[in-house]
């Protein structure tokens, strides 16, 4: 073994399995960091403190403060959050937890309202798929990656851990959650954790356009109840690890819809019980790793509008049920001292039912085949991965059986460089497709089983300049830029046929999208006072280009800001036994966009700023400690809509107590 | 480089991009006649319905003295009134020196001063869909149960005194009521039962304007939609088909007059299928061909069913179909919406809906099918009436 590193060392060459020798590879990754966490794409993370710091109260929360985000959000805490990453779409990106994936093959959508941060260690982001050995074919799909690690407990010194909470918050909010940890063995824990949340929703706006009267109101039926249990295991054995997570949600909320004219009040519900199993296991050896996943999920929605009060608008009442196996298989070898070869395969199967008129039952099943090829150096490393996807659908349309089957091979290069000791270079390629979803193929009428994968090609060039000083208050210094190019053709999208009753999904859409991404990091500390600085800065170009000579041709995406900014500024105290003090504030600025892509005056969205605020402590009383946060939203308090229509609440604040025992 | 200038660098950078960009788009164009100018004098209103959900109806105005197109008049001539016009604008109509807007989704009639738009008052009625007028009252058709109860009840008709601007009685009608005609003292309501897809009503629900009651029901088509009365005291009424099997179709009905409703005759006019159409004189302007069952619609083109547009006359006393198309180019619209005849010159508008989502279109043909001028409106321009409108 030592001859081998001596010999790769050599050449100037570093192993990459942490497996086969911890001791000597940690000493040889002071000046080469390993290939496996090099990251040849652009990517961010929030984690451990800088994550406990921010005054977020869901993932989504947290997820906007990335550059080349927009966080689709309808407001309030039952309101849909959905992430775009540089402007691609929503379905472009792929949602991870713990390594596999988030998936709805109903409709493609996650909302991300439902993850709460408490119980997750590290949220990143990767515009194209993350870097790693012994990833799921799945994990190579998306044309921007999201993965949330879950926590792993630290122990201390006693077995177990039990943590309560409670946070009360603005729109009478109370959540009240429950956490567990178990020492399992020597390698291995358990953590439970019950969280149950009530709140009534309802928070005053105000409605002003240019020229029109103000209006205040009360944002009503933005109740949200829900009850999540989640359990998680994990431990390490000889050189293989684990995890397992199980993890059901149930919730009910009111959706408080449009906010228009004569219409404040909506009556639309939904009900959610969704539920899934999922684990992993992985083994490393001298010049080999395997990894499997495994996961079943089960969901179930029932969606109720009745307009009995109101009059107008149709009464639905559906029910859709989803279930949804999934299996995956990863191995790597090392060919050759610098050149590593991972293999993956993943099967997925789903099934959609729902008790709506003329349904037509689809079940699909999907191959995904990744192949990956890892070559690297001292100063360099560079990628190329292949997945092929075949997709098989099938459905009865009354007494016809339905057989649609689509494939799409995708491949991705990427390279890095480390051109001095502070600069890196990367560069990424990156074909990707979003399959379309159950509905897009099948809804009652809208569906279209001829559709084809949406297309979507990324382009990014990056360099990350960091220094990270001996002396003096400032500890680190980080800079990072990436230029990029999109484009996405066969875009997915709702076309009406020649009457407005009857609505097709074509693939006839088509944009282009330039963009830089910007940020910078600083970070210092001084004795027991530590401080932060992440500005993050985007720009982008998201242009309509399905058909030159059309109206439309040419103009901004709708949702699609030029410019957008992010800031995050936060001081720590840390005084050990007498107490762990912090302040964040966090920045949040989203310039001129517009909601259509007539890009007309009427349709133009003012730009929006909101401003964050949270300060934390946390005491250790003994053996116990005592955690109290403050945050404060929208701190300037200012009225703005993310969606047209939808306005988001004014300034509120919540007050979160926790007892670690 | 040291941190201040780094610091700087990124200040610059954050201060340029807070800075707020009026004018991201250029300056879009109007549109405007060709040298023919319809000339004459009055005003064309058109209501852009909107997308649902976000409050984008919207009044735009042509005069057709001097060609000129205002957009969104509504909200520049009414600033006190809060959040404009509404969501989902679903009917436009002159009676009188009032004009009343349909805004289906914001459950309200907007009356507003014919001559200016000024806001006059709005009624409050769930579901608002068509207008029309008889006498002293105007009558608007509603997706909402008489009795409240929402949409799973069959709709009404709701009778308003023009002068006081109330509802002084209200009526039921069949599921989903749409478009009204007057004939003979009865009002004859065209109902689609839209919402109970697939099981459409397809009745002309008959009331009695004399006492404002139900006196029964016409059997036709499904999924009935627009409704309108010649001079010759028939019915024109068309069905949108089950967007399955049964395509669109056109239907004459000749009302039984004081016999028992069912009696009367309804005749399908072949050959003929209708989403919008208009009236003048005896010449009715259908424009169909709107929809193709699923199983034809091709996936590749995007434009299934567009190129099937038809524009045809038929005459309401032959009740012949006039040979050929009424205007020269069909393939220049790509979603016919909305059909308004001028009823002083042989002028017709017909708007663009384009692609339902962006700017629409109105488009003005003479009496040889030509083009004559061509204006961007708002998103889906449906609904047009004319005011003072003369030679």
């Amino acid at each position: 073994m030592h001859s081998l590193l001596a010999i790769s060392l050599a050449l100037g060459l570093s192993s990459s399995f942490p497996g086969t020798a911890p001791d000597s590879l940690e000493a040889s990754s002071v000046s080469a960091p390993r290939a496996e966490n090099i990251a040849a794409v652009p990517v961010q993370t929030l984690s451990g403190k800088e994550l406990r710091r921010l005054p977020a109260a869901n993932v989504a929360d947290a997820i906007r403060l990335f550059s080349g985000v927009q966080v689709k959000d309808y407001g309030g805490r039952g309101g849909l959050k959905t992430v775009n990453v540089r402007s691609l779409g929503t379905h472009h990106t792929a949602v991870f937890l713990d390594g596999i994936m988030i998936d709805n093959a109903q409709n493609g959508t996650i909302d991300l309202g439902r993850l709460s941060l408490d119980n997750l260690e590290a949220i990143s982001l990767y515009n194209g798929h993350k870097n790693g050995l012994l990833l799921s074919a799945k994990e190579y799909a998306g044309a921007a990656s999201v993965h949330f690690r879950t926590r792993v407990p630290s122990f201390g010194k006693g077995p177990c851990r039990l943590k309560l909470s409670y946070t009360f918050a603005s729109f009478a909010s109370h959540d009240a959650s429950v956490l567990m940890e178990n020492r399992l063995g020597r390698h291995s824990w358990s953590s439970l954790r019950l969280e149950g949340l009530k709140s009534g929703g309802a928070y005053p706006f105000s409605y002003s356009r240019d020229g029109g009267r103000d209006t205040t109101a009360l944002r009503c039926n933005a109740d949200l109840s829900c009850l999540k249990v989640e359990e998680s295991l994990g431990g390490a054995a000889g050189s293989g690890r684990w995890n397992a997570k199980a993890f059901l949600y149930v919730s009910d909320r009111g959706y408080p819809g449009a906010v228009v004219r004569g219409r404040i009040m909506h009556e639309d519900r939904q009900k959610d019980f969704d539920a899934f199993l999922q684990g992993g296991w992985e083994r490393r050896w001298e010049r080999s790793a395997v990894a499997v996943r495994g996961k079943y999920s089960c969901g179930k929605l029932r969606y109720i509008s009745d307009p009995t009060e109101e009059g107008g608008s149709m009464y639905v009442d559906n029910c859709f049920l989803q279930h949804e196996a999934y299996g995956s298989a990863s191995s790597a070898f090392n060919l050759l001292p610098w050149l590593e070869f991972s293999p993956a395969l993943d099967l997925q199967f789903n099934l959609l039912d729902s008790d709506m008129r003329m349904f037509v039952f689809p079940r699909r099943s999907a191959i995904y085949g990744a192949v990956n090829a890892t070559a690297h150096g001292r100063f360099f490393k560079a990628d190329l991965s292949l997945l092929e996807t075949a997709v098989f659908d099938m459905s009865t349309d009354g007494s016809n059986r339905i057989n649609s089957n689509r494939s799409r091979l995708t491949p991705s290069a990427d390279l890095w460089f480390q051109l001095s000791e502070n600069l890196q270079l990367r560069a990424f390629v990156k074909n990707s497709y979003r399959m379309p979803t159950l509905n897009d193929l099948y809804y009652t009428s809208t569906g279209n089983r001829s559709l084809n994968p949406e297309n979507a090609l990324q382009y990014d060039l990056g360099a990350e300049w960091e220094h990270r000083p001996e002396h003096g208050f400032l500890k680190e210094i980080s800079l990072s830029a990436d230029a990029y190019h999109n484009e996405v053709k066969d875009k997915i999208v709702a076309v009406p046929t020649a009457s407005q009753f009857q609505w097709m999904m074509l693939n006839v859409g088509r944009c282009r999208i330039p963009g830089v991404d910007a940020s910078m990091r600083l970070e210092g500390e001084r004795k027991h006072f530590s401080a932060g600085l992440l500005l993050r800065w985007s720009f982008q170009d998201a242009r309509e280009t399905a058909s030159p000579g059309s109206d439309n041709y040419g103009n901004f995406l709708p949702y699609a800001p030029r410019h957008s900014v992010s800031a995050v500024l936060n001081l720590g105290l840390d005084k050990g036994k007498a107490g762990d003090y912090s302040l964040c504030i966090s920045m949040l600025y989203t310039g001129d966009r517009y909601d259509s892509l007539s890009n007309s005056e009427e349709n133009h969205i003012a730009p929006w700023h909101s401003e964050d605020l949270a300060v934390k402590g946390l005491w250790h009383c003994g053996k116990k400690d005592l955690g109290a946060d403050f945050c404060l939203n929208n701190l300037l308090g200012r009225q703005y809509e993310i969606v047209r229509c939808y306005p988001m609440p004014r300034r509120n604040f919540s007050i979160r107590l926790s007892l670690w025992i | 480089m040291d941190i201040k200038r780094i610091l700087l660098i990124f200040s610059l950078l954050a201060g340029f991009s807070a800075c707020s960009e009026k004018s991201l788009a250029p300056e879009r164009e109007e549109g405007g006649f060709d040298e023919g100018m319809p000339g004459g004098s009055g005003l064309l209103y058109i209501l852009n319905e909107g997308c649902m959900g976000r409050n984008s109806a919207r009044l735009d105005v042509l005069d057709l003295g001097s060609g000129k197109l205002s957009t969104n008049v509504f909200p520049k001539v009414n600033p006190g009134v809060a959040m404009s016009l509404g969501d989902v604008g679903n009917d436009l109509k002159i009676y009188g020196s009032k004009m009343y807007a349909t805004i289906s989704c914001s459950n309200l009639v907007e009356v507003m001063d014919a001559a200016t738009a000024r806001h006059l008052g709005a009624i409050e009625i769930p579901g608002c869909r068509s207008l029309c007028f008889d006498g002293d009252y105007a009558y608007v058709s509603s997706f909402a149960g008489k009795e409240g109860g929402g949409t799973r009840a069959e709709g009404h008709v709701a009778k308003i005194d023009t002068l006081t601007l109330k509802v002084v009685a209200r009526c039921e009608a069949g599921y989903q009521p749409e478009d009204m005609a007057v004939s003979g003292g009865r009002l004859y309501v065209a109902n689609s039962g839209g919402y109970r897809a697939p099981d459409y009503d397809d009745r002309v629900s008959v009331i009695n304007l004399g006492n404002f009651s139900l006196e029964g029901h016409v059997r036709v088509a499904p999924n009935l939609h627009h409704l309108l009365a010649d001079r010759h005291g028939q019915l024109w009424v068309s069905s949108r088909g089950d967007l399955r099997t049964i395509p669109s179709s056109l239907h004459r009905i000749i009302p039984a007059g004081n016999e028992r409703p069912e009696n009367a005759k309804t005749i399908r006019i072949e050959g003929v299928s209708a989403t919008v159409m208009d009236l003048r004189g005896d010449s009715l302007h259908v424009i169909g061909g709107g929809y193709l069952p699923a199983s034809q619609t091709s996936a590749s083109g995007g434009t299934a069913g567009r190129e099937g547009s038809t524009y045809t006359i038929v005459d309401v006393r032959s009740c012949k179909v006039l040979e050929g198309s009424f205007i020269s180019r069909p393939e220049e619209i790509k979603l016919p919406y909305g059909i308004a005849a001028d009823p002083v010159s042989e002028l017709i508008f017909i708007t663009d809906a384009g692609d339902y989502v962006t700017s629409g279109k109105l488009l003005c043909f003479d009496g040889m099918g030509n083009e004559k001028g061509a204006f961007t409106l708002g998103e889906i321009p449906a609904h047009m009436a004319f005011w003072k409108r003369r030679p």
